[in-house]
């Protein structure tokens, strides 16, 4: 496991863990009878004020991993604690509050009164100020069957924010969104995040996690295979990419340099992919003939797969 | 109770208890829910109709020591309108579940003793309404009685609901959404048929009715009308009616409560 952690602040370290999740395990049986891990002894810690992405292919476990963060599963052996209190006690008392994947919302009734039905249940809840949060004020007299995937995801975010919640975790909550409607649910979200609020959201766009975390957590087969910052993850597991216009003979001669893990060409450009991109481009500038040097990071969806597939080499590689 | 926890960041944390959460703006919506155009039809017109249809249709011989066959007949309708209105939450219970709906009470206050409790007072305030339908409608037809009858037949009838709204949830529970909008109505006039509830049974057909669900309630109903006899002589004992109750109430709950548990995992 990779651990490219930033330190935490000070602040973080005096006040207790968001979340604590030591070494969960979760199996399923399926229709046929056999027995798979769908969660398989995974461990996290969440400070206060974090937004962390959680990050992983489908069937990586980050649904059942939500669920038992939450409460909704019992996990088969290990620890989950929210606040320090057990996460149904935590999530009763509003103090965690969730946004999950589809569902959780009845048909027949309109916008307003769901808001208002489950808003009961939270003694002074703020109706008005929660749906004008999430911006479905002009959406209350709809019918939830006839709102939007983005609408209904909207009502869902107004229903987490009912009980003013320190800790907001969301199970992709942009699934089946077009990108307009990704970018303004986002941009709803990270208004009201502003606040200091902790949030955990499961994702499988790259970018999302990018532009709206300051800690990313991946996971593949059930364990996480990477935390740290997006920059310091696309940093640490895949270096940088450099590209540049070059004859086919110098390129011959760079690649073979200890530095450059791969060399492709795409068009005129010959891409190499270096573990020290500042070593590399003193070579080309010193050694050759190359013109227009790019250097750029790899996308995170690049550093994923890398990441990912270098761990199941890892963990096949024993057996 | 635990006492209410004060953090950081957040006000003061509403208690959790058992039954935390369970409002009347909550109960209002829910039976806002209840009360559309299919429950409505079944729960308040047909038990209206049948009485209608049947409370002439005393058999020749054999009487009542308090009262009519029209009284007889009002009483079993009550029960089968109340009954009918208790198993309604079957529906809205199927719909919510294939919703995901329980994953959202799951996330809020509500507990699950209040979730249920929430269904079970829903499912008695709306038998209540059969029950005055037919009560009025006995009333104006010449359904003769003592007023002591009139008080425990009606009462029992509406209290024997439970009973149901137990059945009611249990079904919610097992039943897919689409198969489940006329069963509670099926089984109902089904069980109340065995159950001695439309035509007066006799012989091998009250031996077998005794068992079933419907029987406890009405003979316990009706007992200070008819004193435990039927028409045709044979004696039922109010302890084997409320042993009748006792066992299909627990059965029911017993069914609900486990399938309740099992509703909340995504698996």
């Amino acid at each position: 496991m990779m651990e490219t952690q930033l330190p935490p602040s000070a602040r973080e370290v005096t006040s207790p863990a968001a979340a604590v999740l030591d070494a969960v395990v979760k199996r399923f049986t399926n229709a046929k009878g056999e027995e798979f891990t769908a969660v398989n002894g995974l461990s996290l810690r969440i400070r206060r004020g974090e937004i962390v992405a959680f990050l992983g292919p489908n069937g990586a476990g980050k649904t059942t991993t939500i669920d038992m963060l939450l409460g909704l599963t019992r996990p088969d052996s290990g620890h989950v604690e929210l606040f320090g209190r057990a996460p149904q006690q935590a999530v009763r008392a509003g103090q965690v509050a969730a946004v999950l994947q589809s569902g959780g919302l009845l048909p027949d009734l309109t916008v307003e009164a769901t808001v208002r039905m489950l808003g009961s249940l939270h003694p002074g809840a703020d109706i008005e100020g929660v749906m004008a949060r999430a911006g479905i004020s002009a959406l209350r007299h709809r019918r939830v069957a006839e709102c939007s995937g983005g609408e209904q995801q909207r009502l869902r975010f107004a229903i987490a924010l009912l009980s003013s919640p320190d800790f907001l975790v969301l199970d992709e909550p942009t699934a089946g969104m077009d990108v307009v409607a990704r970018r303004e649910f986002w941009a709803t979200v990270r208004e009201d995040t502003q606040r200091g609020m902790t949030v955990m959201f499961a994702t499988h766009y790259m970018e999302e996690a990018d532009q709206f975390a300051d800690r990313v957590v991946m996971i593949d087969e059930g364990r996480v295979v990477a935390d740290g910052s997006a920059s310091s993850i696309r940093a640490a597991m895949t270096g940088r990419t450099v590209s540049a216009l070059i004859s086919p003979a110098d390129a011959r001669a760079v690649a073979a340099s200890p530095v450059v893990r791969s060399c492709v060409v795409r068009g005129e450009r010959h891409y190499f992919d270096a573990t020290d991109s500042d070593a590399l481009l003193r070579v080309l500038v010193t050694q050759t003939s190359a013109t227009e040097i790019e250097v750029a990071p790899r996308s995170l969806e690049e550093a994923f797969m890398a990441i990912t597939s270098q761990g199941r080499t890892a963990q096949e590689g024993p057996r | 109770m635990t006492p209410a926890t004060v953090s950081a960041t957040a006000p003061v944390r509403p208690r959790s208890s058992s039954f935390g959460g369970v409002n009347a703006t909550f109960i209002g919506y829910e039976l806002r829910r209840r009360f559309n155009r299919q429950t409505t039809i079944f729960t308040l017109l047909l038990p209206a109709v049948l009485y209608l249809a049947l409370f002439r249709t005393a058999p020749a011989h054999g009487t009542l020591p308090h009262g009519n066959f029209a009284a007889w007949m009002m009483i079993g309708l009550a029960v089968y309108g109340a009954a009918m209105a208790a198993t309604s939450s079957a529906a809205t219970i199927s719909v919510e579940r294939s919703a995901g709906w329980m994953r959202t009470i799951a996330m809020s206050p509500l507990a699950p003793p209040g979730y249920l409790l929430v269904k079970v007072v829903c499912s008695v305030v709306m038998a209540a309404v059969p029950v005055a339908i037919v009560g009025v409608l006995g009333a104006l037809t010449g359904a003769h009685t003592d007023p002591k009858v009139w008080v425990t037949s009606l009462l029992f009838a509406w209290l024997g609901a439970a009973v149901f709204a137990a059945l009611g949830i249990a079904m919610g529970l097992i039943m897919k959404p689409e198969v489940v909008m006329h069963m509670p109505g099926l089984t109902m006039t089904a069980l109340a048929f065995l159950g001695n509830l439309f035509i007066p049974l006799s012989g091998t057909m009250l031996e077998i009715s005794r068992y079933t669900p419907m029987y406890g309630v009405s003979t316990l109903a009706r007992y200070w009308l008819t004193e435990g006899y039927t028409f045709s002589g044979e004696h039922s004992s109010l302890a084997g009616a409320v042993v009748n109750i006792v066992a299909w109430f627990a059965a029911f709950s017993f069914m609900a409560l486990r399938r309740f548990a099992k509703s909340t995992g995504r698996n």
